[in-house]
């Protein structure tokens, strides 16, 4: 059975086949939800909510790209917009706290992201890279993490991003750029700790 | 060059990370959610009905005053043409 057969089966909705497909594909979505959300649960729940629509809407795949590409292309869609909602919440909460009467200090900072797989030794690098990827522009940070982290050839990259193979390119070398740089001023702090 | 062996090994960080293994029962809380029919409260059907009126009487509002402003220039040609014969 091809992966577009497959497909074609989850439009049927034959439960089987929709089975399979989760099983091939609940590890890929999974983990690049949470690289981008940095939240167990929250990658859980957007789990979820990409094989819904995987479900729902597995009628409409023309088989111009690949399954796995779709997938990816949905999950990166599902985890912006959860990133969008994120920050509105964040604008908002700091918009009423101005008018909070007990508030006497403003907690929005996001704290620090352990991803389960990471090895000991890289505990704290990963943990700092997160950070700054988080503060990526939404672009940067699917190149880099397609790219860079999942090591996926750049012009895969560029059918799920839907932009030019060289627009990859300079997406990621700005991406890197811009971590190098922040990287410049969480130095010294590094060197001290150990020292 | 400390610094930007230091940098290289934060930016490659992530790139020998095994991969983290979803909830077992990722699947069974997905098919639960499949299975509950879509409802549509009764806010939505409100807002769409409001919606649904609004568009029409727009709708109706250019109609009328298209039709308005064409009146007097289907006379004016009516006389226009009775006069050339």
């Amino acid at each position: 059975l091809t992966e577009t057969e497959l497909i074609h089966k989850v439009a049927a909705q034959d439960a089987f086949a929709f089975r399979a497909l989760f099983e091939s594909y609940k590890s890929l979505v999974y983990n690049t939800s949470l690289k981008y959300l940095q939240n167990i649960s929250d990658a859980e729940d957007l789990t979820q909510d990409v094989f819904i629509e995987i479900n729902r809407s597995a009628s409409h795949f023309k088989g111009e790209s690949s399954v796995k590409t779709w997938i990816y292309r949905i999950t990166v869609n599902k985890c912006l917009d959860q990133l969008r909602h994120r920050n509105r919440k964040k604008r908002f909460g700091f918009l009423t706290s101005l008018f909070a009467k007990d508030s006497g200090e403003l907690i929005i900072d996001v704290p620090h992201f352990h991803h389960p797989g990471v090895l000991l030794e890289n505990k704290e690098k990963a943990a700092l890279l997160f950070k700054l990827i988080d503060q990526l522009p939404e672009k940067q940070k699917t190149a880099f993490f397609l790219a860079h982290v999942d090591e996926l050839p750049q012009k895969e990259v560029a059918e799920i991003m839907n932009v030019s193979v060289k627009a990859v390119e300079s997406l990621i070398q700005r991406a890197k750029a811009n971590i190098r740089n922040e990287l410049e001023k969480h130095y010294p702090e590094q060197r001290d700790l150990h020292e | 060059m400390e610094k930007e062996q230091w940098k290289d090994e934060v930016l490659n960080s992530l790139k020998v990370m095994k991969p983290a293994e979803p909830n077992a029962f990722l699947f069974t809380r997905i098919e639960a959610r499949l299975q509950k029919p879509v409802v549509i409260s009764g806010w939505q059907l409100g807002i769409a009905t409001i919606v649904l009126v609004l568009m029409l009487m727009i709708n109706a509002l250019i109609v009328f005053r298209t039709e308005r402003s064409m009146q007097p220039l289907n006379q004016e040609y009516r006389i226009s043409g009775f006069q050339s014969l």
